[in-house]
């Protein structure tokens, strides 16, 4: 029943939120705090309560084959904790931000919250795309939400291109309807083998263009750069945080219970999207000058190295891309908001007019170089690891050409990633400013933190052990099957 | 010229290999001369086990009625943002109003459409309709005020601030009407399992929760949609005294 | 019905959206857009699906279409309108 309340309880506090504005403003402020902490616990809770054991919440009293269960096993469980946590930094930055005047932002927010939680849980295919729908909206509109002509131009390009990734998907998921009847994900994986392979091509097909255009995979990922820089701190680091790993986590799911077994072919593409999605996303964040377009793309080029774990199709790779997406969390907020702030503060986001920062913002500066260092792969931080098992676990499934990009692809951003970073150190005299938030950076340095502590964990095997739990859970189909259709 | 030439054709023949693949697919599948799945299962049995005849209100509001406050929270979302981003601005001229003909017409029209959008939303258990189709002939209705009568009319009849209370009041009502079927033990918006009455099948007082759902889903979409326009051609002062009771604000 | 008929019906609609998306005036091409969710909306009663049909008549031929025209007049104006945005 928990794992409901993840969605209920955002939902819900979106709906009383107009009502408090209307009759009692004077509670807003507090409410809205109160909120967005009791979401923090709730869907904590439900992560650790659905790593357990499976959860299953079967809605209006229906058995799976006729109505929509909610199932929590170990993936989603984990993606959930993904989730809470980001969702909960990015709440804390707009909230010190913003404060509690713009009520609409914050019912976005909440509606964002409870339907990626929606899609985490969710094991019914149509109710996937719903809630798939209801957090892209709301991402387009938290996107444009500054109305600054340069925000509302990246909305409007994100709207577009999310649409036609809608378009596709609802595609693919109209096919598999025509072709089986049924909309559970766990009927339809028992199903679908008995589909004449034309047509599981095509709905294979629609479904893949489809997530890579949502995911921002490289030959289709234009609305990217512009959404992620654009966007306000919070939301930058929510959307290049958070948004992208549930779009994976779509993938992940239905490309493992509808394809592992009748369509292979499925993860190849998958390893050769990621290998294009990281050489491509480093060699244009070489280009940039803007610091948020520069983190944008490296967001596309660490997207690229998820992709070429998820694509080997072992729990072994799995375990790794998860590792990697929750690594890429912490480090990509913690960039986010401190070049967010910074760029706020020094009212420019190129990197040319940032020379000399360490002279007086000093400890955003370590802070950032912290983050840097994990990004690129320095040895005893997160990111060194997770690349790290991402390449073993693509050299074992026997591609060694994405292995070989992804080292390739950790040297270039090592490059541009020291250029910011020599400007930064470098001396120049810009005026310095005196507004010293300790907000932003206190976030920014608890997420610099848990790199440093992530780093730590493939070396204890009882940590690591529940990453690696994570990959077995994944694949094992027949166990998910069996749960949802016990009753 | 010739390059913009060029990419519409290379575009409209990407449209038509697409097109083809689909087509492909769908000949690729033997039609079925009977029905699989759970479809079969609804025919079947909807109206004994939900108590509504129109199995399409059915499926929306009993068996997969968690898809249905996901559509109505789509609406909400872009409601709130479309407000959002229209917030700070006012447009000078908006409608003004028609001449006295039309607004004596359409005065006799409006309560038949109200009435009709009534009829749609609460009859959606027994007949096509339901609370999506009601609810946006509501804005209908309201869309016909702006256009007929000006947007400061409309504006004074009904203020925008009630229309979020109705829109985020029939949110909570789905929300709460569901709570009911969590509290009993039957599950998140269960329909006779959480104790709502049944009725006589193909009566009016019939199908448990589905009427009350699909007023609650009728308030939200109509609300919604009228702020949507609403926000669209929002006055900024007003220019015309010649109609009755329109107050300055 | 017949075959005939569903051609009909299946021609128009693939004119209609070509036109709403190839021509150059605005305007016309809402009305084709219109005309689009009309047809569209008869092929479903034919099909047998008169949920489906409301909702698209009202929504689609009816408020779709005031909200672009809408959109349309309030872009049209220049030097009319005074707001904060852009």
């Amino acid at each position: 029943m928990i794992s409901l309340l993840t969605v209920l309880i955002p939902l819900t506090w979106a709906f009383l939120i107009p009502l408090i504005h209307i009759f009692r403003k004077t509670w807003l402020k507090r409410a809205i705090l109160l909120f967005g902490i009791a979401v923090f616990f709730v869907t904590i809770s439900a992560a650790i309560s659905g790593w357990k054991q499976s959860a299953l919440s079967f809605l209006g009293g229906w058995p799976a084959e006729l109505g929509i269960v909610l199932i929590v096993d170990k993936l989603s469980a984990a993606f959930l904790f993904l989730s809470a946590i980001g969702g909960g930094a990015a709440f804390l930055a707009s909230y010190g931000r913003l404060k509690e005047g713009p009520w609409r932002y914050y019912v976005i927010f909440f509606l964002l919250q409870a339907s990626m939680n929606g899609v985490l849980i969710t094991g019914d295919i149509f109710n996937l795309y719903v809630f798939y729908e209801v957090f892209s909206l709301a991402a387009y509109l938290l996107v444009a939400f500054t109305i600054s002509w340069q925000a509302i131009e990246a909305g409007l390009k994100y709207l577009v291109l999310g649409t036609i990734g809608a378009f596709f998907i609802l595609l693919g998921i109209a096919y598999i309807f025509m072709a089986t009847g049924s909309l559970n994900m766990a009927v339809l994986s028992l199903v679908l083998p008995h589909i004449p392979n034309e047509a599981l091509t095509v709905i294979a097909a629609s479904l893949l263009i489809g997530l890579f255009i949502k995911i921002g995979a490289f030959p289709v990922h234009f609305w990217l750069p512009d959404a992620h820089s654009s966007a306000q701190t919070a939301v930058s680091a929510l959307l290049s945080g958070v948004v992208v790993k549930v779009s994976i986590y779509t993938l992940l799911r239905l490309s493992l219970l509808l394809f592992l077994e009748t369509k292979p072919a499925v993860f190849t593409v998958i390893t050769v999207v990621g290998t294009l999605s990281v050489l491509g996303g480093h060699l244009m964040a070489l280009r940039q000058e803007d610091i948020k377009r520069l983190l944008a793309y490296s967001t596309v080029a660490q997207i690229g190295y998820v992709l070429i774990g998820v694509g080997t199709g072992m729990a072994a790779g799995i375990s790794a891309a998860f590792f990697h997406a929750i690594n890429h969390m912490f480090m990509k907020v913690g960039l986010f908001i401190a070049a967010g702030h910074i760029a706020e503060d020094m009212k420019t986001r190129n990197i040319y007019d940032l020379r000399g920062l360490y002279h007086h913002r000093r400890w955003f500066v370590i802070v950032f170089s912290l983050l840097t260092a994990a990004i690129v792969g320095i040895h005893p931080l997160g990111g060194f690891m997770s690349k790290w098992y991402l390449m073993l676990a693509a050299t074992k499934a026997g591609n060694v050409i994405p292995a070989l990009a992804l080292a390739f692809g950790t040297v270039i951003s090592a490059f541009y990633y020291m250029r910011v970073l020599s400007f930064f150190y470098s001396s120049g005299d810009p005026p310095p400013r005196q507004t010293y938030p300790y907000w932003n950076l206190a976030i920014a340095g608890a997420c610099a933190l848990c790199c440093v502590f992530l780093g730590i964990v493939p070396l204890v095997p009882s940590l690591w052990k529940l990453v690696s739990d994570i990959g077995l859970n994944a694949v094992d189909t027949a166990e998910y099957i069996s749960t949802m259709l016990s009753k | 010229m010739s390059k913009s030439c060029f990419l519409r054709i290379v575009t409209f023949l990407l449209c038509l290999a697409l097109g083809w693949q689909f087509w492909k697919g769908i000949l690729a599948l033997e039609p079925t001369q009977i029905i699989i799945g759970p479809a079969a299962h609804y025919i079947e049995s909807a109206a004994e086990e939900t108590g509504a005849t129109n199995i399409v209100a059915a499926i929306l509001f009993d068996y997969r009625a968690l898809d249905t406050l996901g559509e109505a929270s789509v609406i909400y979302t872009s409601v709130c943002g479309i407000a959002m981003l229209f917030a700070k601005s006012k447009f000078k001229i908006s409608s003004t109003g028609l001449s006295f003909i039309v607004k004596r017409g359409v005065s006799f029209i409006i309560p038949f459409l109200l009435l009709y959008a009534a009829g749609i939303v609460l009859m959606g258990h027994i007949s096509p309709g339901g609370g999506f189709q009601g609810g946006a002939v509501f804005a209908t209705a309201t869309i016909l005020f702006c256009i007929v009568y000006g947007s400061g009319f409309e504006a004074v009849m009904i203020k925008p601030k009630t229309k979020e209370l109705i829109e985020s009041s029939g949110a909570l009502m789905f929300v709460l009407i569901g709570f009911v079927g969590l509290w009993t033990g039957a599950g998140f918006l269960a329909n006779i399992a959480a104790g709502y009455p049944k009725g006589e099948v193909g009566r009016f007082l019939s199908g448990g929760s589905i009427p009350l759902l699909n007023i609650a889903v009728g308030m939200k979409v109509s609300a919604g949609l009228s702020t949507i326009f609403y926000s669209m051609i929002k006055l900024l002062e007003f220019e015309v005294t010649k109609h009755p009771g329109v107050k300055n604000k | 019905m017949s075959a005939l008929f569903y051609s009909f019906v299946c021609f128009f609609l693939i004119l209609t959206a070509l036109v709403a998306s190839e021509i150059k005036d605005i305007l016309s091409a809402v009305i084709s857009l219109s005309v689009f969710s009309v047809l569209l909306a008869i092929a479903f009663v034919a099909l047998q699906a008169p949920d489906v049909a409301l909702t698209q008549a009202v929504i689609s031929s009816g408020l779709i279409t005031s909200l672009f025209l809408v959109a349309y007049s309030q872009t049209q104006k220049e030097g009319r309108r005074e707001n904060d945005e852009e």
